[in-house]
Order: structure tokens, then C-alpha cells, then sequence
């Protein structure tokens, strides 16, 4: 096969490869998505606790723990 | 003590290193890449702040990171969680991401850089905003205001810095309250960025350039969309908005139902004041109504920005009693409400640092290690903004030569200065390269385009042949600091710490506005440089210069880059832009290129030179 043809299979078979695992990973992500987000959204309604803030709060600023600069730098989280 | 500091995975990735807690370097990758707004890894940066300081990866003590990885992971699949079921495609796309390399930032770095894990350190994203201010002020005591979209949870904080240049000092810097996503003043301004036809995280200062042609006649409109606590919090109206859920909007249909239909990008802006320069298509009736809506809403968002920002700033002082306000994060550059915090806000001094964006955490994230962590005194205050990369007299006339380019080098800096007054006294435009390129967003006389700024065409002619840009977009003079009060409305007695990074807006005198037309905002406001003692020598004397051969101690100052590019690094990158656009001469280190004299060998140089610069090519020789 001429070298440029090889070059255009390989280029379009990696192509097609990218085309599957990205179908692959959106199928597995949506049933992740479903089946454990679901679930966690009910239980956060169930909870009465609403992350983007009480729809009655006074304010909205939130008081931030003092932190201990050796362990705050320590952690990703 | 080596410590470097990294920013990357969002949008703008930077290093910074600080040895013994001087500042030694400090760059976008973008510089260096080429790519706009360079979100990656920022390897190049790295390897030019440790290139600068001589050193090598194991000898760095700490490395630095400016945010929390996991705990912006737990926010967003919190949102998803809190706006399921309309969050799956911005849940999909953001696990992508975050599996496939964000969460393993640590081992990522370690790997790169060839240290151990250890010395990774992260720093809360406010707080990095927060240091990269404070630490680099020259208050002992400060209150601390940090604004941005968003970084882990926090969209704003308020806190009080007090630190000290002695040793056994104590160095303290702490946030005491903070906002929480997703009310922010940052997502706000974006979500009408992108209402107004603007890519969000680059066309935010469109906006405030264009608020000027309006008049803020849909200020209740947004107020709608935000209920404020009457202490300097807020929260957003979410049924407006879609960038909690949605990867591609940022706004819904209610805003629409308040504001109208959205502009389209790339169409042209033009209103009964605008500019059409050489564009021969009149506009009619429909055409300047419906854009004169997006002038009056851009002047809208602006306004009510700016009473947000002047009512944080007023809780940071009713909370920390102090005198000075440090400021950083995304908001800290809009420089329209920063002027009037200076004038407004009751704070003696206001210090903004020059890379408030999440660049800038990068340096942040690293002072936070020096002073928080090791309790090391201060060192370091950021007089001046340049911290990159500089090329050497042989460098520069070695890649002139290499472009075929004829030049004059001039070994005596007062003819060089004589030269360039010279050309702008002609009404040339000049391209001007000397020393190392500006860290943070703005030129400010290392990588600039400077022209004069008493032309009345001057502005349309920068805009349109040198830039390619939109004809409404306004320019910034660099004035000398002690010329600055002739010109400029500074509402008080002294001229401002932050107006040395060109981070602050104010009224251009009545009495000069027809002096320095192409400099004075459509409202009469001016995006000051005042250029002071500390700024680079060269610079000083150039408008210094041009005030003896003119009367005028002021010249239009813009960044040397060309629209949706990186402003340049190298001389040959210089020389590039200067051949791509229509500018008339370039002044690169003491060399003095003049378009008219250049022979063709150059324009063969450039076609050929430029299609071979993609963006991530290595440019630095
Ligand atoms: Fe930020």
C-alpha cells in the first residue's frame, strides 16, 4: 500500500477509535450520571438542604473556619 | 527557600517563583505558547522562572498550587446533584476533565517537575487571590476584598491581612467571610458577556467598553436578578440563569424575557456615537436601535457591578476598621469600579494586583507558603509589573537579521528616545519591545503599541489597521505620575497605587478631553497609566520626551498583539506582528525598524514564518 494511503487508514482509524471511546465514555458517564446523581439529588430534596444557599438566609456571606496555614497547604481538599 | 508557584486547568496558566521571598519571575504560559488564555500545564513558564532564577527543579523547597482540587470537584458534582436532571451534559464534560487529569493534579506536578509529593502544597483559590494582593502591597494591615467567578465554593471573600518586614514578625492573612457559588458577581458579569455576543473569560472588558455608549436604563432589569442582604452579599435570581447546569448557556429564557434577544456574535457594533470608520454601510433606523439595547444593558451590568463591588468593599471596611483594601480575582480588573472605589469607598489607599486574574494565584498561592506557612518577613512589594522574559542586544539584532529586516541600532539611549519622539511626533504608530514582558493582562510599556494621543483619528487607526479590533474599543494613555493630575479627575489629592497597572478608570479634565482625544472614553473617562519613579527608566523618558517635544506628558499606550493573540514575547514575534499590522515602526531594544524602509526580503520572512507558528510551537530561542 503507498505510504500515504497507510497514513490516511491510520489517521481514519484513529478517528473511528476516538469516535468510540468517546461514545463509550458519554454512555458510561449518563448511566453514572442516572444512577448515582439521581439518587444523590433525592436525598439532598429529602434532606431540605439546598447547596446554593436557603432561599430564606439573613445573608450571604458564609463565616470561614480559621485555618491552620501548615495543614490548610497539606490538603487538596 | 525556593518556592514556585502554579496556576493551571482553568484558564490562564502562570508560574511564579519566589527565592528568600523576592520575586524573581513570573509568566503566562500563554507568552510562551502562543495560545490564547493557555490553560495547560504551564511547562513553559516553569521552565523560564527556573531558567531566570538558576535553578533547578530539586532545588525548589515547595511547589505551590493556587487552588483545592478536590474540593472543586466535590462543588461541581455537588451542582450537578443540586440541578439533576438538566446537568448531564456539564456532568459528562466535566468528568472527562476531572478524570482524566485534573483530580491528579498532585501526582501530575510531581511527575512533571521531578519532585516529591511532599512538597506540593495547595492553597485555597480566594486565599491565593488574597496573598497574591496582600503580600505584594506595601500595607502592614489591610482589609482584604477578593471577587471572581468562582473558585472551589467561594465567589468573593472579605478578610484582613496584617504582616510585617521584620523578622519574628507575625504574618497573618485571613479570609473571615466569603460568598458562595453560585451567587457571584463574577458569573453574573460573564452571563452578560455572553449575553451580549462576548466569549466569556476574554470579552468581559467588551462589555465595559461598550457600557459607555449606553445609559443604564435597564438597571432594574438586573436588579431583578439579583436580591441584595444590605451588607454587601447578594444572591442571584437562578431561574435566570443556566451556567449552574449547562456547560454551553450561561443564561435562560426568563433573562431573555427581561433583556430581550441576545446579540449575535461577531456582528458589527455600532450606535449614533460609534465609529464607522472607513465601513461605508450606513446603519439604519433598526440597526442603531437595537444596538444602542446593548449599549444601555452593558452600561446596566456595569452599573450595578460597580454598586456591588462598592458595597463589599464597604462590609470589608465595616469589618476590619482598616484603611487600605488589597483586591484580587477576576472582578479586581474591571477597572471602571475600581476608580470609583477610589474615589467612593473611604479607603485611604487601594493596592489591586496587576495579574488579579487566576494567573495571579500562581504568585499568590506561593506567598501564602513564604509568609503564612514559614512565618518569613516581608521582602517583596510589586512597584513595577516586570517580571518576564527579556532578550539581549545580540539577541534581538540577531533575530532582526534572521528576518531579513534592515534597521538602525542606536548605541546612545537619548538619540534612541529622540528617534521614537520623533516618529510619534509624526503620527506614526510605534511598536515598542524593551526589557521583560508585563505579568497580568496589561501592557504597560515593555510590549506595547504607542501612538499619539492628541490625534483625533489616532484611535480609529489603532483600532482598525494595527489592531483588526472593533472600532468602539477605547485605549489607555501612560502618563507621567506627575503630569497625571493635569489631566485626570483622581477625585482626591493623590494619584493611586493601583493607576501604576493601569487597573484604575477615571474622568479625563474637561478642559483636556479635545487635547487628548484618542485617549478619552466616548464618556469622557480614561483607563489611566500613571507611569511613576518605579516604572522601567526607558519608558519614563519616552513620554518624558514626548511631553518637552510636545507640551503633552501622555502618550496612547495598547498591548502589542494583534486581536485573539497572546500579547508578543520574543523580538521576532514583535517583528511578525509589526509586519501583520499597520503599524509604522518598531522599536526593539535599541534597534529602530521604519515599514517604508524595509526592503521585500521581510514579507517573503513573514508568510513563511508565520505558517510555520501554530500556536505551541517553541518560539524562544
Ligand atoms: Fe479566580
Amino acid at each position: 500500500m503507498p505510504e500515504a494511503e497507510s497514513r490516511g487508514l491510520w489517521a481514519g482509524l484513529k478517528a473511528a477509535g476516538r469516535a468510540i471511546a468517546s461514545f463509550q465514555a458519554d454512555f458510561v458517564l449518563t448511566a453514572v450520571y442516572y444512577l448515582a446523581l439521581g439518587p444523590a439529588s433525592l436525598a439532598l430534596k429529602l434532606s431540605g438542604r439546598n447547596p446554593f444557599g436557603a432561599a430564606d438566609a439573613k445573608t450571604g456571606w458564609k463565616p470561614r473556619e480559621p485555618v491552620d496555614p501548615a495543614e490548610h497547604l497539606k490538603s487538596q481538599g | 527557600m525556593n518556592i514556585l508557584g502554579l496556576s493551571c486547568h482553568y484558564h490562564d496558566s502562570a508560574a511564579a517563583l519566589l527565592a528568600d521571598g523576592e520575586l524573581v519571575a513570573a509568566a503566562e504560559e500563554e507568552r510562551f505558547s502562543r495560545k490564547k488564555h493557555d490553560s495547560g500545564y504551564p511547562a513553559k513558564a516553569v521552565a523560564f522562572c527556573l531558567g531566570k532564577a538558576g535553578l533547578r527543579p530539586q532545588d525548589l523547597d515547595y511547589v505551590a498550587y493556587y487552588e483545592k482540587p478536590f474540593l472543586k470537584f466535590e462543588r461541581i458534582l455537588t451542582g450537578c446533584a443540586a440541578t439533576f436532571p438538566k446537568s448531564a451534559g456539564l456532568f459528562r464534560r466535566a468528568m472527562k476533565s476531572w478524570l482524566g487529569e485534573k483530580l491528579w493534579i498532585k501526582a501530575r506536578l510531581a511527575r512533571e517537575l521531578g519532585v516529591p509529593e511532599e512538597k506540593i502544597l495547595f492553597c485555597d483559590h480566594h486565599l491565593s487571590h488574597a496573598a497574591s494582593a496582600f503580600f505584594c502591597s506595601p500595607f502592614e494591615d489591610a482589609a482584604v476584598l477578593t471577587t471572581d467567578g468562582v473558585g472551589e465554593w467561594a465567589t468573593a471573600t472579605i478578610g484582613k491581612g496584617t504582616a510585617s518586614w521584620q523578622e519574628g514578625g507575625k504574618q497573618s492573612l485571613v479570609l473571615s467571610h466569603e460568598l458562595r457559588y453560585p451567587h457571584s458577581i463574577g458569573l453574573l458579569y460573564s452571563a452578560f458577556t455572553a449575553y451580549l455576543g462576548f466569549e466569556v473569560n476574554d470579552g468581559e472588558y467588551k462589555v465595559m467598553g461598550m457600557a459607555p455608549y449606553g445609559k443604564p436604563r435597564f438597571e432594574t432589569e438586573v436588579w431583578k436578578l439579583v436580591s441584595r442582604f444590605g451588607d454587601g452579599s447578594f444572591r442571584l435570581a437562578l431561574d435566570a440563569f443556566a451556567f449552574q447546569h449547562d456547560a454551553e448557556r450561561s443564561f435562560t429564557n426568563e433573562f431573555e424575557k427581561l433583556f430581550g434577544p441576545p446579540r449575535k456574535p461577531g456582528t458589527r457594533f455600532v450606535t449614533a456615537q460609534t465609529s464607522l470608520y472607513d465601513d461605508t454601510n450606513a446603519p439604519g433606523a433598526s440597526e442603531l436601535a437595537e444596538n444602542q439595547r446593548f449599549a444601555d444593558i452593558a452600561a446596566s451590568i456595569q452599573a450595578v457591578t460597580e454598586t456591588l463591588v462598592l458595597e463589599m468593599a464597604a462590609e470589608a471596611k465595616r469589618r476590619t476598621g482598616s484603611k487600605n483594601l488589597c483586591m484580587a480575582g477576576g472582578v479586581a480588573l474591571n477597572s471602571v469600579s475600581n476608580g470609583r472605589l477610589w474615589r467612593e469607598s473611604g479607603f485611604e489607599r487601594i493596592f489591586i494586583q496587576p495579574s488579579a486574574g487566576d494567573a495571579g494565584g500562581a504568585l499568590g498561592a506561593a506567598l501564602y507558603a513564604h509568609h503564612a506557612l514559614l512565618q518569613k518577613p516581608r521582602r517583596h512589594v510589586m512597584t513595577r509589573a516586570d517580571w518576564g522574559q527579556e532578550f539581549s542586544v545580540g539577541q534581538t539584532v540577531d533575530s532582526l537579521k534572521s528576518a531579513g529586516a534592515n534597521f538602525e541600532t542606536f548605541d546612545d539611549e537619548a538619540r534612541l528616545l529622540e528617534r521614537a519622539v520623533d516618529l510619534l511626533r509624526q503620527g506614526k504608530v510605534v511598536g515598542w519591545h524593551q526589557g521583560r514582558f508585563e505579568w497580568g493582562p496589561r501592557a504597560l510599556g515593555n510590549r506595547s503599541i504607542i501612538a499619539d494621543p492628541r490625534s483625533e483619528k489616532m484611535k480609529d487607526t489603532v483600532n482598525i489597521k494595527i489592531k483588526f479590533r472593533e472600532p468602539f474599543r477605547p485605549f489607555a494613555p501612560s502618563v507621567l505620575a506627575e503630569s497625571a493630575d493635569a489631566y485626570f479627575d483622581f477625585g482626591r489629592r493623590e494619584v493611586p497605587d493601583a493607576a501604576s497597572f493601569m487597573l484604575m478608570t477615571f474622568p479625563v479634565k474637561d478642559k483636556k478631553r479635545a487635547e487628548i482625544p484618542a485617549v478619552t472614553h466616548v464618556d469622557g473617562s480614561s483607563r489611566v497609566q500613571s507611569v511613576g519613579p518605579d516604572a522601567p527608566p526607558l519608558y519614563r523618558g519616552l513620554i518624558r520626551g514626548f511631553q518637552q517635544a510636545t507640551g503633552v506628558g501622555l502618550v496612547l499606550n495598547t498591548s502589542f498583539n494583534l486581536k485573539g493573540e497572546p500579547i508578543v514575547n520574543t523580538p521576532l514575534e514583535a517583528f511578525a506582528t509589526f509586519m501583520d499590522s499597520g503599524m509604522d515602526a518598531l522599536v526593539v531594544g535599541s534597534c529602530v525598524v521604519e515599514k517604508d524602509k524595509l526592503q521585500t526580503a521581510s514579507s517573503s520572512w513573514r508568510t513563511s514564518w508565520r505558517s510555520s507558528q501554530a500556536p505551541d510551537k517553541n518560539l524562544v530561542f
